[in-house]
C-alpha cells in the first residue's frame, strides 16, 4: 500500500512552518524564492511539491519574510517544484514551455539549496482620450496575447479591463510577450439610447406633445468604433505592444465618434489582427 | 405656480436618498415682448454658460440639453459658453451634462429667469474623488483587499452610515472612488487572509496571516473611525498600511440544514465585513479559514419557500488558536402584531410605526409595520421578521386622531425600548389613539422676501416621529392630529444634511417652545434660520 506512507508523510508536513529544516532527520527540499534577475527575496510565495509518481499528493508551504520554504521529513523520490505568487499563475521549477525541472531526493543529493528564480511581472498602462482630448471612462480595454502554441502562433484573449474617469487603466501580471489591445467604449454624450427624461411639469408634457425632435440629435447618436493599439479600427493595422521581463509599457488610445449606422465595426475581430494565423 | 412645484420637487430631492446623475436643471421662463402675438409662437435664442459651482470657472464641452416645445442639444465653447437658436417660446428646462460633474439641485434651488430674459447660467458641482494606496507592512502593494465605502446619510432626520460603494485595489496596489458627492465618508479595509483567495484553499492547514479590518485612517472598528469630510471636485488622498496578523480557522456546522442559507460576518459594532468562508449547503459545515483575532458576530440568515426567515447568531471571540466544533441554531424570526385602537368610534385610525435599532445593536436598517398579507396567521399590521436587538419605536399618526398610547406587554414603548430575543415572540404592539388632538399652524419670518424653507416639528417625547412641511407661500404651514404635549418648532431654508430627528443635533438652533392643551389651534410665529448647505 504505497498510498497510506504518503498519507502519513502528509501529515507529518501539514504544519510546516517555512524555515529551514535544522535538527531534522530524513530528507528535506528546501531553498529560497526569488525574484528573476534583482535576485530579491520573495515572501508569500505558495511552494507545492508532488512526487512524480504520485500526482494525487501535494505539499505546499508559504515562504517566510526571507523567501525560505522547507519540507521536512520527505521520503526519498523525485518531487516536481511549484511556485506561485499571489495573484500569478503557478510556475515550475526551471519551468520552459510545458518543462519543469524535477527535484531529486535521496542519500547524497542535495536537495537543500535550491533557488527558485520567479518571473517578474510586467504592466501595461494606458488612457483612452477621444477625439477632443477628454478621457472615455468606463471603456471596455481588451488585452489580447500573442502567443505560441504547440508551435503555432495564437492570438488569445488575456483579460478585460475598465478605464477609469480619467480614462486610464492599468494591467498587472504580464508575462513577457506581444500583446494587442482593443478598445470598446461609447461616447459619454452620445444620445442613441437617448429616452425623453420624465418631465415634472404636466402642462409642459402636453405643450410638447407632438413636437419634433431637434435636428441636433442626430448629431449626437455616434458611437466609437473598436479601436486599435496603433490609431485604428482596422484590426490589421494593429500594432503589437511588447512587454519585457518584469518591463512596464505605456500606451494611449483615441476614440473617434462616427454615426452609429456603421455595421461590423462595433464588433472585435481577433482573426483579423496581424499573425493570427 | 411655477414656484410652487419648484418647491414640492426640490422637498422631493431632499427627502429622497440621494442618487448620483449627472446633469442641472433650470426652468427658463421665455416670453415675448410686450406686443408680440400670441398666436403664432416667437422663435427665439437661449445663450447662457456652463461653470464649475465651486472655482466659477467655465465648463468646456458640457453637452447642453434644452426640453420645451423644441428640444435641441448645444456643446459649451471653451469658454463655457453655448448657444440656441429656433426655440419656441414656453416653458423650458435647462440642463448641462459633463463627467465628473453632478447634479447641484440637491444643495441649491434652482434659478427661475424672469419674463424676456434668455441668458441662463448652469452650474454644476464638480464630483468628488478618494484615492490612495494598500501596502504591506514592507511598503508592498496588497491587491484583493475589499475597501468599502460609507457616507453619512440623513434617513428620516437621522444620521446612519450607508454602504456606498466597493472596490478593490489593482495590481500595484492603487484604487480610486469615484463620482463621489459631497459629505463625510467612512472608508474600510476589509480582512482579507495575507495568502490571498485560493492560497487558503490549497494550503490547508498551513498556519493563516490575515490583514485586519482597518478604517481610515488606522482604527480596528468604526467607532474610534475619523471620517473624510469631502468638498466638492475635492480629491483626497487615503492610503493604508496594513499590518500582518495571526488569523484562525473557525468552523462548526448550522442548522436545522435548509435551503438558501447565507452566511455574513459582522464586526463588534455590527458592521458588515467581507471574509473567505466555506460553506456546505448540504451539510450546513462552515469553516472560516483565516479569522483575524478579535470579536466577531456571525449571522446566519435563510427564507423558506412560504417566506418566513429563520436567523441564527453566533458571537466568536478570536484569541490565539482555532475555533472549532461551533453549533448554530437557526430559528424562525418573530413578527410583531401591530394593533392600531381607538378610543372613539370615527374611521379606524391610521398610523406609521417602525423600530429603530438602538445604535450598538448589530441590527441594521428599521422595520416597518406592513398590512397583513396572505398566510399571516392574524389580521393584524405586522412588523416582520425582526432580527434579535434593542428598539426604540416611533410612531406618527396619519389621522384621523393622535397618538395616546404605545405598548408592549407590560413594557411601555413610550419610555421604554422593546427588546428582541432569539426564539422568543414579542407581545403584539398596542397603538392607542385620542381624539382630544390639537393643531398648530403659524408663519414664518426672516429671509429675504418670501420665506423658503421648511418646518420641523420636534415632539418633546421622542416615539412620536417629528414632523416636517414645506413652507407654503406667504410663509404659512400648518400640523394637525398633534398628541397634546411640549414641541419645539424650527423653521430652516435649507435641511440638507440636518440631522433633525436627534434633539443633540438641533441643539445649536434656535427653535420656538409649545405646550399644546388638548383640543387646542395653536398659533406661532417662528424665524427662519438661514443655513447653506453642509
Amino acid at each position: 500500500m504505497p498510498g497510506s506512507r504518503w498519507t502519513a508523510v502528509l501529515t507529518l508536513v501539514a504544519g510546516c512552518v517555512c524555515a529551514t529544516a535544522s535538527g531534522q532527520t530524513g530528507f528535506a527540499i528546501s531553498g529560497v524564492v526569488v525574484e528573476r534577475g534583482s535576485n530579491r527575496p520573495l515572501k508569500h510565495v505558495l511552494v507545492s511539491i508532488t512526487p512524480t509518481e504520485h500526482r494525487d499528493v501535494q505539499l505546499s508551504c508559504v515562504t517566510d519574510g526571507s523567501g525560505r520554504f522547507a519540507f521536512a521529513n520527505v521520503p526519498a523520490a523525485k518531487y516536481s517544484l511549484v511556485a506561485q505568487k499571489r495573484g500569478e499563475p503557478p510556475e515550475g521549477y526551471h519551468q520552459d514551455e510545458e518543462y519543469a525541472t524535477a527535484i531529486a531526493v535521496g542519500p547524497g543529493l542535495d536537495s537543500e539549496s535550491i533557488v527558485f528564480p520567479l518571473d517578474t511581472p510586467g504592466s501595461l498602462s494606458g488612457t483612452v482620450l477621444d477625439d477632443q482630448g477628454d478621457p472615455v471612462a468606463q471603456a471596455q480595454v481588451w488585452l489580447f496575447d500573442k502567443g505560441v502554441s504547440s508551435g503555432r502562433s495564437q492570438i488569445l484573449p488575456a483579460g478585460t479591463y475598465m478605464t477609469g474617469s480619467s480614462g486610464n487603466f492599468y494591467i498587472g501580471h504580464l508575462s513577457p510577450g506581444m500583446y494587442y489591445v482593443a478598445v470598446q467604449g461609447r461616447p459619454w454624450y452620445a444620445q442613441n439610447f437617448f429616452q425623453p427624461q420624465p418631465v415634472q411639469d404636466q402642462n409642459y408634457a402636453q405643450e410638447g406633445a407632438g413636437a419634433e425632435p431637434g435636428r441636433s440629435i442626430s448629431e449626437l447618436d455616434v458611437a466609437y468604433p473598436v479601436t486599435y493599439y496603433g490609431d485604428t479600427s482596422d484590426p490589421a493595422s494593429a500594432s503589437p505592444i511588447t512587454i519585457s521581463e518584469g518591463g512596464s509599457a505605456t500606451v494611449q488610445i483615441t476614440m473617434r465618434p462616427k454615426p452609429r449606422l456603421s455595421g461590423d465595426v462595433f464588433h472585435i475581430r481577433t482573426r483579423r489582427l496581424p499573425d493570427s494565423g | 405656480m411655477v414656484r410652487m412645484r419648484l418647491l414640492l420637487c426640490s422637498l422631493a430631492l431632499v427627502l429622497t436618498v440621494c442618487c448620483l446623475c449627472f446633469g442641472a436643471k433650470q426652468i427658463v421662463s421665455i416670453s415675448g415682448q410686450a406686443g408680440s402675438s400670441q398666436s403664432s409662437r416667437a422663435q427665439r435664442s437661449v445663450t447662457g454658460t456652463v461653470i464649475n459651482s465651486v472655482t466659477g470657472e467655465p465648463i468646456r464641452r458640457a453637452l447642453v440639453r434644452l426640453n420645451g416645445p423644441t428640444q435641441s442639444f448645444a456643446f459649451t465653447t471653451a469658454d463655457g459658453h453655448f448657444q440656441m437658436d429656433g426655440v419656441q417660446e414656453g416653458a423650458i428646462y435647462l440642463s448641462a451634462e459633463k463627467p465628473g460633474f453632478s447634479d447641484p439641485s440637491q444643495t441649491g434651488n434652482p434659478v427661475i429667469l424672469q419674463t424676456g430674459v434668455n441668458q441662463a447660467v448652469v452650474k454644476l458641482i464638480p464630483q468628488s474623488v478618494i484615492q490612495g494606496r494598500i501596502l504591506d507592512s514592507d511598503g508592498e502593494p496588497i491587491e484583493g483587499v475589499q475597501l468599502q465605502l460609507l457616507a453619512q446619510q440623513i434617513t428620516n432626520g437621522r444620521k446612519e452610515w450607508q454602504m456606498r460603494q466597493m472596490t478593490q485595489p489593482s495590481e500595484n496596489g492603487t484604487y480610486r472612488l469615484e463620482n463621489l458627492m459631497p459629505g463625510a465618508y467612512l472608508l474600510s479595509t476589509m480582512a482579507h487572509p495575507v495568502f490571498g483567495f485560493q492560497f487558503t484553499r490549497q494550503a490547508g492547514k498551513l498556519p493563516q496571516e490575515a490583514y485586519p479590518q482597518r478604517f481610515y485612517p488606522n482604527s480596528p472598528d468604526l467607532g474610534s473611525a475619523q471620517p473624510i469630510d469631502l468638498k466638492p471636485g475635492e480629491q483626497a488622498e487615503a492610503d493604508f498600511t496594513l499590518p500582518e496578523a495571526p488569523a484562525f480557522s473557525v468552523s462548526g456546522s448550522v442548522g436545522p440544514v435548509q435551503d438558501g442559507i447565507s452566511i455574513s460576518i459582522g464586526d463588534a459594532d455590527g458592521q458588515q465585513t467581507f471574509m473567505p468562508a466555506a460553506f456546505n449547503r448540504q451539510t450546513g459545515r462552515f469553516r472560516l479559514p483565516a479569522v483575524p483575532s478579535g470579536s466577531w458576530i456571525l449571522s446566519f440568515h435563510s427564507r423558506n419557500s412560504q417566506g418566513a426567515a429563520y436567523y441564527g447568531e453566533q458571537t466568536i471571540n478570536v484569541g490565539s488558536s482555532d475555533i472549532a466544533g461551533l453549533q448554530v441554531l437557526l430559528q424562525p424570526l418573530p413578527s410583531i402584531p401591530v394593533n392600531v385602537a381607538d378610543k372613539g368610534d370615527a374611521s379606524p385610525p391610521q398610523a406609521q410605526v417602525q423600530l429603530i435599532p438602538d445604535e450598538k445593536s448589530a441590527s441594521t436598517g428599521n422595520y416597518m409595520a406592513t398590512p397583513s398579507q396572505a398566510g399571516d396567521s392574524q389580521q393584524a399590521w405586522m412588523i416582520r421578521n425582526v432580527a434579535p436587538g434593542r428598539y426604540g419605536v416611533s410612531v406618527q399618526s396619519n389621522g384621523p386622531g393622535c397618538i395616546d398610547s404605545v405598548s408592549s406587554g407590560s413594557a411601555d414603548l413610550t419610555h421604554d425600548d422593546l427588546i428582541v430575543t432569539t426564539g422568543s415572540q414579542p407581545p403584539p404592539i398596542n397603538v392607542t389613539f385620542r381624539d382630544d388632538c390639537a393643531t398648530l399652524s403659524g408663519e414664518v419670518h426672516g429671509g429675504s422676501g418670501d420665506a423658503k424653507g421648511f418646518v420641523i416639528l420636534l415632539p418633546g417625547a421622542a416615539y412620536i416621529q417629528p414632523n416636517i412641511t414645506p413652507i407654503q407661500s406667504g410663509g404659512h404651514f400648518a400640523f394637525g392630529n398633534l398628541s397634546p404635549g411640549e414641541y419645539q418648532v424650527y423653521a430652516f431654508s435649507n435641511i440638507e444634511g440636518l440631522e433633525y430627528a436627534n434633539p443633540e443635533a438641533l441643539r445649536g438652533f434656535t427653535g420656538q417652545r409649545i405646550d399644546l392643551e388638548p383640543n387646542q389651534k395653536a398659533n406661532v410665529t417662528v424665524d427662519l434660520m438661514v443655513r447653506g448647505s453642509n
